[in-house]
């Protein structure tokens, strides 16, 4: 059975204009955003709080 | 020209006009602890383009007044002091890079759009941290300006740099030093000690990706999460977006309290669209 490639790519996979438009999917925008690696938990932390905001704004 | 490195940077720099000495002393004078008002206000008057756009600020129809307002001290009233400390010191520094033929494709308002991002984040930050939330705000409007530096004395060059960051999906920073050889960060303190800004704004240039360093103190870490947070909010929403990465030791030194988060990230939304709209309209 062929292996998948995990390699990184050194370019992205999809030109950023196009995951832009996924600015109506919360998860997906961020997810997208928070590409670069990130170490330690505050990281996670903010993620989800923005998240959290996205999902379900203040009244 | 000089030569693409830090040592031609700096020489051309010297090529630049300096901050002229009203705007210097309005930037020392706006991110004192205690201001004063009346000195800030004669400032303003003695600058004739900062002085058209309080007056112009006062008259938009964020204001909706039913007349005109003519006089820079009533046009202070309306703006409040906070209002004619962020307008002041912005307009001090926005001028100072204009575009050029050799920059059209430099996205100037998408650079001063993220630099009001990371100052609003800043400075509603500040309140939680007990740091001065007008020096908060001047710092983030200012932390990238080394780019503008760099774009400026560099058209070339750093086209190539944004073009290499686009095909490679990296941080500004990476794609500056693979092509230049230096970053914006290192360009922002050549600035900051070319226009003799205060060394705390300095040093929020130079060190706003480095805040384990030994002269990094608590506001540049607040710029850095403030940097963070303008990003992860997708304040300007621009294509090629990317959260830089978070340095645990800011986050941590701060201590920041989170609580009511998604309060505070509507505030910043509604207070960046606010000062955009102030700042960057024609």
């Amino acid at each position: 059975m062929t292996q998948p490639n995990l390699a990184v790519p050194s370019t992205p996979p999809c030109p950023a204009r196009v995951l832009a438009s996924l600015g109506t999917a919360p998860q997906a925008r961020l997810d997208w955003l928070f590409r670069l690696p990130q170490a330690g938990q505050a990281a996670q932390d903010l993620k989800a709080m923005v998240l959290r905001y996205r999902q379900v704004p203040p009244k | 020209m000089s030569a693409t490195t830090l040592e031609g940077l700096r020489k051309q720099l010297n090529g630049l006009p300096s901050l002229s000495a009203v705007r210097t002393e309005l930037l020392r004078c706006v991110t004192q602890d205690d201001v004063d008002l009346s000195k800030v206000t004669r400032l303003v008057a003695a600058d004739p383009v900062i002085a058209a756009k309080v007056l112009r600020i006062a008259n938009s129809s964020f204001f909706g007044l039913p007349c005109q307002v003519d006089s820079l001290t009533q046009a202070v009233t309306l703006l409040g002091f906070s209002g004619l400390q962020s307008v002041a010191l912005a307009s001090a520094v926005m001028d100072a890079f204009t575009s050029s033929a050799d920059t059209t494709w430099f996205d100037h308002e998408g650079f001063w759009r993220h630099g009001i991002a990371t100052a609003t984040c800043a400075q509603l930050l500040a309140d939680r941290v007990a740091l001065n939330g007008t020096l908060a705000f001047t710092a983030g409007l200012l932390h990238d300006l080394g780019r503008l530096a760099m774009v400026t004395c560099y058209p070339k060059a750093y086209r190539a740099a944004f073009d290499y960051r686009l095909a490679h999906d990296l941080p500004w920073r990476d794609a500056e030093a693979h092509v230049l050889g230096f970053d914006h960060c290192q360009a922002g303190g050549l600035l900051a000690d070319h226009w003799r800004l205060p060394s705390s704004i300095g040093h929020s240039m130079a060190l706003h990706h480095d805040t384990g360093h030994p002269q990094a103190g608590a506001l540049v870490q607040l710029v850095h999460v403030a940097d963070v947070l303008a990003h992860a909010l997708d304040l300007t929403g621009a294509d090629d977006e990317m959260v830089p990465t978070l340095q645990a030791n800011a986050w941590d030194a701060l201590a920041i309290d989170w609580g009511d988060s998604s309060a505070l990230f509507a505030a910043i939304e509604e207070r960046y669209q606010r000062t955009c709209d102030s700042l960057l309209s024609p």
